[in-house]
């Protein structure tokens, strides 16, 4: 059978144009209002969504757990039913742009939807763990539910299970109810010549909460956009974000968190690591609508620039059409403090050493979010590993 | 309980709204065709590259877009406009040998009588051609030239063929493009090596034809190791056509030399104002941008500095108020092109009534770039909540060793600080009328005199408060 696995990929263009952009164009000369990438969407053979997610399952059968997990009103594989019920369908998300969002609707080989039970908080996470295996595509569609009152942890992985060059496109779709709150963490270490579309939208009511704790480690093109609606009152989304980029990698961060309720907040840290020849964009926007009384919004990037080679470019875009509010962005960039390298030099450590010290201080504040340890040290580990470009 | 609201009142345009007897000795048609160009080209008695150079940018013209963001410019109908409109008076180097109608719309704006007061030199356009110029004799000795573009391509041909629109090709854009084609009037300057030229010259410029479009070129050259600090006003009366500006600043900064350009530009609110101004600054020189953007429909007006020569500098002081039906799409672009290249920009702006006010920027670092320094700020400042005020930068950093900072606040007047203010005695209105001052000050204090009165007079915000 795994002869055949070749002819489960199916190329459907040579490349994508134009996705991503920016919620305002601004010149064109920068490259900035959206991208372009050499590598098209990848579709897998099987003529029906059914018959994707059983191929998919009867290869990865590690991604949901096996038995009924009794503290979710559900956890399951995405359906068709869940899926296109009306309250998904009206979170009209365009995400990474609208093909790849259409690809993950109708042709989704795996995915996960998740309820949880109204008024219960689940403390412990919930591991799902993606894998792509000889260069199948991957294509997720998920959902999270969380019921008025309850919280939950997330945590989604999406890693590589060999070297070869593999092609993801993810949507996920989160509706958090009243008094909710959810930590979202999504970590993606896929194999270096890779494709990775990730896209996220979520909409939360009164007193609603997400945190996000997202971890860009691995992929040539990591486009990943994030859109989240604060309708409630005081609802709030934090996104906490590290990215790691090495060698030729081409990263597109595009966030945008719009304001709508009274009195919202809204955070996106960002601290980045750029080496080699790496290519990154970071577009934060923070939207302010009508309305939105006494909201706050804050953006702050950093970026630890280890290479004369990179390319670091960061659009951190306030839109306000209220008066009584308060936003904030802050981006900045350069190399590693030479004083502190100096300091750790002084003290015998090696200059690598020096560094990886130093970098691993500055990531640390996001890596801690994560909630399970052993998670942590991987992300270090892989951290450690493209320090040591290897 | 609903907050206090201030109204604060639109800016009174009355001295700028004059408008006089549409009069002039020569128009061209409205619209934008091959024999226009050759006209206006024939009328200046231009030489052949220049007229040549006009055709060319014709044809880039034609087959460029409009830009694929920014403001809506669907307003704007070239077909409409009318390209050039020689007054009916030929250029005059003596005051009183303007004709007096032109003249007075000059004195009402301050003009002349600066130029006795505070001014080494000064240049009037009214719509498309100059019509006053004069400069102090001992900078003329010196070698100074401060002349409008029509004498300087006679005079000075091989200089102007040098530089003339090298720094902004006509294919940089749609507007510059038909700048290229339809440009009248402006400004030369040129100052010699060494030469320090310590009061400021000023050219002013004025539309009123109706439905016509200003097409100023501004050339500034500053040679190694000289100062000069240059002076650009801009108003028209408002009409209800639409006008357009599309105006070139060309500024040379040379090595050690340093040049200041201020700009208080009150165009009337009928006027779209798509502007290009660009300084290309080589080792170790300075350029200081001052840009206060209160008039216009529409602006899109984004100076640049293009930092060539190591150690080169710039500044960019900018402040913007958008008030009702106005568009006001502005900031900076920095390019650091050398190493240890610095650049600072610090912008403030408001909205009220339902303007719009965007700050719009670029700093890009290029590889070469090594130990460049970056600094930006800007704060916006929304005074209602029917306004709406954008903040659009992008930082571009193509080398390791730089140190680039960002950051940009929005809000409105903090409770709190008029709280405190009122709980000082202060009445209301004038707390939020100190605040709103105290916002533009830093703006203020670096303008030369008469500017920063004629931007107090801008922002003269009469504010009457209203409870509950």
């Amino acid at each position: 059978m795994r002869n055949n696995m070749v002819d489960h990929i199916m190329k459907i263009e040579e490349e994508l144009n134009n996705i991503n952009p920016i919620p305002v164009r601004t010149w064109n000369w920068l490259g900035v209002n959206d991208i372009s990438i050499k590598e098209g969407l990848q579709d897998h053979r099987a003529n029906s969504i059914k018959e994707g997610l059983q191929d998919h399952r009867a290869k990865y059968p590690q991604v949901l757990p096996g038995q009924k997990d009794n503290r979710f009103a559900r956890f399951a594989a995405m359906s068709s039913k869940v899926g296109e019920s009306r309250l998904w369908s009206s979170i009209s998300y365009e995400g990474i742009g609208r093909e790849a969002s259409v690809q993950v609707l109708t042709r989704y080989n795996t995915g996960f939807y998740l309820e949880t039970k109204p008024g219960e908080k689940v403390t412990d996470p919930v591991r799902i763990s993606y894998s792509m295996e000889e260069g199948i595509p991957l294509i997720d569609n998920n959902a999270i539910l969380v019921r008025e009152g309850s919280e939950a942890t997330i945590i989604v992985d999406y890693a590589s299970m060999d070297s070869r060059k593999g092609f993801h496109n993810g949507l996920t779709r989160i509706y958090c109810e009243k008094d909710t709150t959810l930590t979202y963490v999504v970590i993606q270490k896929l194999s270096e010549e890779s494709t990775h579309l990730g896209a996220c939208a979520a909409k939360l009511e009164e007193n609603a909460k997400v945190n996000y704790v997202l971890v860009e480690l691995g992929a040539k093109y990591g486009v990943t956009n994030v859109q989240t609606d604060l309708l409630g009152k005081q609802s709030e989304a934090h996104m906490h974000t590290v990215y790691l980029g090495d060698r030729d990698r081409m990263i597109d961060m595009n966030y945008r968190i719009n304001h709508y309720g009274r009195e919202t907040k809204s955070g996106i840290e960002v601290k980045g690591i750029l080496l080699d020849r790496c290519d990154k964009i970071f577009k934060g926007t923070i939207d302010f609508r009508k309305g939105a009384v006494k909201a706050v919004g804050e953006e702050e990037e950093y970026v630890v620039l280890l290479s004369e080679e990179v390319r670091n470019r960061s659009v951190p875009i306030l839109l306000c059409t209220e008066e009584d509010v308060s936003g904030q962005h802050a981006a900045s960039a350069g190399k590693i403090d030479e004083n502190k390298l100096f300091y750790l030099m002084a003290r015998g450590f090696p200059e690598a050493e020096a560094k990886r010290l130093i970098i691993e201080a500055a990531i640390r504040p996001m890596i801690d979010r994560i909630p399970e340890e052993s998670i942590q040290r991987a992300v270090y580990e892989e951290v450690r590993r493209k320090l040591r470009n290897e | 309980m609903d907050k206090k609201k201030t109204v604060v009142a639109d800016i009174d345009r009355s001295i700028y709204d004059r408008k006089n007897e549409d009069k002039f000795s020569y128009k061209s048609e409205k619209g934008l065709t091959r024999d226009i160009i050759l006209d206006i080209s024939k009328r200046k008695n231009e030489p052949q590259w220049m007229t040549d150079f006009r055709l060319k940018s014709l044809e880039i013209y034609e087959a460029m877009e409009l830009p694929s963001w920014g403001p809506d410019l669907k307003d704007l109908d070239m077909n409409h406009i009318v390209t050039y409109v020689r007054p009916y008076t030929e250029m005059k180097g003596s005051w009183s040998e303007v004709p007096r109608e032109i003249k007075d719309t000059f004195d009402k704006l301050g003009i002349p009588k600066a130029e006795h007061e505070y001014l080494a030199g000064v240049g009037a356009q009214y719509d498309s051609e100059v019509v006053y110029h004069s400069i102090k004799e001992e900078l003329v000795k010196q070698g100074v030239i401060y002349t409008d573009m029509e004498t300087a391509v006679r005079d000075y041909e091989d200089v102007i063929r040098q530089y003339f629109m090298k720094l902004v090709p006509p294919n940089d854009h749609k507007f510059v493009a038909l700048h290229g084609a339809v440009w009248s009037g402006g400004s030369f300057v040129y100052v010699p090596e060494g030469v320090t030229v310590d009061i400021p010259l000023q050219s002013y410029f004025r539309s009123n034809s109706p439905g016509a479009g200003q097409f100023e070129h501004t050339l500034i050259i500053v040679e190694k190791g000289a100062k000069l600090h240059f002076i650009e006003g801009c108003s028209a009366p408002r009409y209800h056509v639409t006008n357009l500006h599309a105006g070139c600043v060309e500024l040379y900064v040379k090595e050690d030399a340093s040049l200041r350009y201020s700009t208080i530009e009150n165009w009337s609110r009928n006027m779209m104002n798509l502007n290009t101004k660009r300084a290309l600054v080589e080792k170790n020189g300075s350029i200081e941008w001052i840009s206060g953007s209160f008039g216009s429909k529409v602006s899109m007006l984004y100076p640049m500095s293009i930092l060539k020569g190591e150690g080169a500098r710039s500044e960019f002081t900018g402040i913007t108020f958008a008030g009702k039906g106005q568009n006001l799409d502005t900031g900076t672009k920095v390019v650091h092109a050398a190493p240890y290249t610095s650049s600072t920009v610090n912008t403030k702006s408001i909205s009220k009534s339902g303007g719009t006010a965007v700050y719009r920027g670029s700093v890009k670092v290029n590889a070469n770039a090594h130990h460049s320094k970056s600094t930006v700020s800007c704060e916006s400042l929304m005074l209602d909540d029917i306004s709406r005020s954008d903040t659009i930068p992008v930082l571009d950093i193509s080398n390791d060793e730089v140190e680039i900072g960002h950051e940009a606040k929005i809000g409105r007047i903090s409770d709190e600080v008029i709280f405190y203010l009122m709980s000082r005695g202060i009445p209301e209105e004038e707390a939020e009328a100190m605040i709103v001052r105290g916002f533009a000050e830093p703006i203020a204090k670096e303008l030369p005199l008469e500017y920063a009165v004629e931007m107090n007079h801008l922002i003269q915000l009469e504010l009457e408060g209203t409870i509950g």
